[in-house]
C-alpha cells in the first residue's frame, strides 16, 4: 500500500469532489468514504499480531490476507455500515465502499519484485493482476502529489462555497 | 423483528464470514499461487513457496557482505544468505525479493526492492497522522444515537437516504 496518509488524501480528494456533483454529499459523507479508504489497511493488524503468532495461539489456521481482498473489504464495509442509524445507512455504505475501493486501486499501482499485484479478487481467484509499478508503499512524493491535489481541490471547494 | 435485532443478526452473520475467510486464507496457501508465477501477497507481506525453489519474500537485512537477512514465515524464522542483490544495503533495511532457492540453501534474487529503514518509520508516522485525521474527523461528524441505535450524522440538517 502506499502510506495511510496518501489513502485518506485521496479520499478526502474524492469524496470533495463528489459534493460538487451530488448535493447530498456532506462532510461526514466525506469522512466515511476517508474511513472506507483505511478499511483493506485493517489488515496491517499483523504488525501487532502477526497471523503465525495468532494461529499458533487459536490452534487453528489464521491469516489476515482477505482484509485485503475485495471480499474482505467488503465485509468490514458492511460491518461499519451496519453500525450506521437506518436513516443515513445506505449512502454511508456507498461511500465507505467507494473509500475502500480506491484504495485497494491505488495498491494496484505498487512496485513489486514479482511484478504483479496482490490477489484482490481472492478466494474468486488467486489471480494477481499486473501491476505498472508506479510507486513503493515507502515513496514520500506520493503522498506529496495527494496532498496538494487535495489542496486545490480544498481551494476551489471554499471558492465554489463563497461564490 | 426490530431494526437493532436484524443488524445484530447480520452483524454476526458478516463476522463470521470474515472469519471464515480468515481461517480459509490460514489452510490454503497454495490457493493464492494460481498461475504458478508469483508470490502469494506481495503487496502485504506475507510469504510464500512458488514453485520448489522460487519464493517471494520480505527479509530484513542483519548482515552485509556476505548479506544475510532473516525471513518471517508463518511457519519460521530463518536465516538466509542472499546473493546477487546489486543495491546498496544496509543492516536495518528491508527487502522484498523475489528469486530462487539453491542448492546450498542461499537464495539467489532475480528481482529486489530496497526499503531503507528510515522510510519504514516515515510510512508508520505519517499513517499513525492519518489516522488520528480520520479519527478526529469520525468524532466531529458523527455521534452515537441513541434513538437510532447507531451512528448519526452530527449536522442536524441531513435528511434520510434517497
Amino acid at each position: 500500500m502506499p502510506d495511510l496518509l496518501t489513502h485518506t488524501l485521496v479520499g478526502f480528494t474524492i469524496g470533495r469532489g463528489l459534493s460538487w456533483r451530488m448535493d447530498w454529499v456532506g462532510p461526514h459523507h466525506v469522512t466515511a468514504l476517508m474511513i472506507g479508504a483505511v478499511v483493506p489497511d485493517l489488515v496491517k493488524l499483523k504488525l501487532l499480531v502477526p497471523s503465525a503468532q495468532l494461529a499458533e495461539s487459536l490452534g487453528m489456521p489464521f491469516s489476515w490476507l482477505p482484509l485485503h481482498t475485495i471480499g474482505g473489504a467488503a465485509l468490514s464495509v458492511l460491518v461499519i455500515g451496519c453500525l450506521v442509524g437506518r436513516r443515513h445507512r445506505r449512502r454511508a455504505v456507498w461511500m465507505l465502499a467507494t473509500g475502500a475501493l480506491s484504495h485497494l486501486a491505488l495498491d494496484g499501482l505498487l512496485r513489486t519484485p514479482t511484478g504483479r499485484g496482490s490477489p484482490v479478487f481472492w478466494p474468486l481467484t488467486a489471480y494477481q493482476p499486473p501491476t505498472p509499478g508506479l510507486y513503493l508503499s515507502t515513496d514520500i512524493w506520493p503522498a506529496g502529489i495527494a496532498l496538494a491535489i487535495a489542496g486545490i481541490v480544498l481551494y476551489a471547494d471554499r471558492r465554489l462555497i463563497s461564490e | 423483528m426490530g431494526d437493532r435485532a436484524r443488524r445484530a443478526i447480520l452483524i454476526g452473520l458478516l463476522l463470521t464470514a470474515q472469519a471464515g475467510l480468515i481461517v480459509y486464507a490460514g489452510t490454503t496457501p497454495g490457493a493464492v499461487r494460481e498461475g504458478g508465477l508469483l508470490a502469494a501477497l506481495p503487496a502485504v507481506g506475507e510469504y510464500d513457496l512458488l514453485a520448489e525453489d522460487e519464493l517471494a519474500v520480505q527479509a530484513d537485512v542483519i548482515a552485509v557482505d556476505p548479506l544475510v537477512a532473516v525471513i518471517t514465515t508463518p511457519q519460521s524464522r530463518e536465516r538466509v544468505r542472499i546473493r546477487g542483490v546489486a543495491a546498496s544495503v544496509a543492516a536495518g533495511d528491508r527487502i522484498r525479493l523475489y528469486g530462487e532457492r539453491q542448492a546450498d540453501g542461499t537464495i539467489r534474487a532475480r528481482s529486489v526492492i530496497l526499503v531503507a529503514s528510515e522510510r519504514l518509520w516515515y510510512t508508520y508516522a505519517v499513517s499513525a497522522v492519518a489516522l488520528c485525521w480520520v479519527a478526529y474527523r469520525a468524532v466531529r461528524g458523527w455521534r452515537v444515537d441513541r434513538a437510532a441505535a447507531g451512528l448519526s450524522p452530527r449536522r442536524q440538517d441531513e435528511g434520510p437516504d434517497a
